[in-house]
Formats: C-alpha cells, structure tokens, sequence
C-alpha cells in the first residue's frame, strides 16, 4: 500500500511496511491531528497512571 | 543516525492521513536507514498506545536499539517526557522527533546535542532526504 508525504511541498508517495498497511487499512477513513494524538498519548498516560494508583491502594487496604 | 521517536509518531504512523510523514519516518526506521532508540519505559508506552496494532509494534521495536538509562533526569515539566530525554541523552540521539512542542513538553529546540525536531523538518534535514531517496529507491 502506499501514503504519502508533503516535503517541502512536493507530494512524496512511500510504500509502507505489510504491518504498517494492516494498520492502515484497519484504520480506513480515520485521521488524526498532530494534537489529536498528543492527547491521545496523555489519555492513555492517565489511564496508566490511575492503572497504577489502584493497585497501589489496594495494596494498602 | 541515531533518533527517538516520541509515541504520538507511533500512533500517527498508523493512521492513513493524507499527510503522514510520520509514516514514512517509521518506514525508514523499520528498514533500518536511520537507528531508533529506545528505552524499556519507553518500550512500554508504545504497547500501551499502538500496542492494538501488534504487528506494527512488533515490527518497529525490533529495529530498536535498547538503552538503560542509569540517571533519571527532571528537565521537563511534563513529567514523562523525561524518559524520552533520558533515552536520547544516554544513547547519543541526533535528534528527538515529537510533534509536542508546546511548552512545558519538548519546548527546547535541543537538549545537549540532540535536536528536537518535527516529522517535518526531520524529514527536510539534508542527510535525511538521501535517506529517503534510497528508501523510495530512487538512488
């Protein structure tokens, strides 16, 4: 499968790896901002963090 | 070349945006032309965000190179992002890719000699764009 890539305003078109392509193809249609996934990370970083607090006190009771 | 990849260009890696140089560096990565770094907490933050796409995990952490960073540092206010630094300084990264730029994360345009970039302007840098021709093979 290929993406692409804007370079310095040239469209560069790239083949991607075959994991790459399942990504994408189970991904069809959805996008994401460049803040779009920095918030995405910070979520799945609370999500770890709360992960982590609960264990933490119940370990406790 | 020695490079960190900060996760959100895992994630968008795996989205079909049309613009998707993030792609690209993860192409380039896989193959091997530049060298990621990466550090066991690092390791897990990857699974934990583009650990639904395991194939793809799989693919890009084996073309890392493991680090151990013995010191842990506090230079950034967003705490995690530390780890990132942690791995670059202690693997002499060239460059940090992030799109997190926002102050408070990666707002320093380098720290010590490695240099925080976009997936961008990493990819304009000169040494890169020779990178890219050979992936493409156009070289």
């Amino acid at each position: 499968m290929l993406a692409t890539a804007i370079i310095d305003g040239k469209i560069v078109k790239y083949r991607l790896s075959p994991a790459l392509t399942r990504a994408h193809r189970r991904n069809a249609g959805k996008t994401m901002t460049d803040a779009g996934a920095v918030a995405f990370v910070e979520h799945k970083r609370r999500e770890k963090a709360v992960r982590l607090a609960k264990t933490y006190l119940a370990g406790r009771s | 070349m020695r490079v960190v990849l900060d996760t959100c260009i895992l994630k968008l890696a795996t989205l079909p945006n049309p613009d998707n140089p993030s792609g690209l560096i993860a192409g380039l990565a896989i193959r091997r032309l530049v060298d990621p770094w990466a550090s066991p907490a690092m390791l897990e933050e990857y699974a934990d965000v583009v650990g639904d796409h395991p194939d793809f995990l799989s693919e890009i952490t084996a073309a890392m190179h493991m680090c151990h960073p013995v010191s842990r540092l506090r230079v950034i206010r967003h705490e995690p992002d530390n780890r990132f630094l942690e791995c670059g300084l202690a693997g002499g990264a060239d460059y940090l890719i992030t799109v997190n730029t926002a102050s408070g994360h990666f707002d320093r345009a380098a720290y010590d000699t490695m240099q925080v970039v976009t997936p961008g302007r990493f990819l304009r840098v000169t040494a890169v764009q020779a990178l890219v021709r050979k992936y493409l093979g156009l070289d």
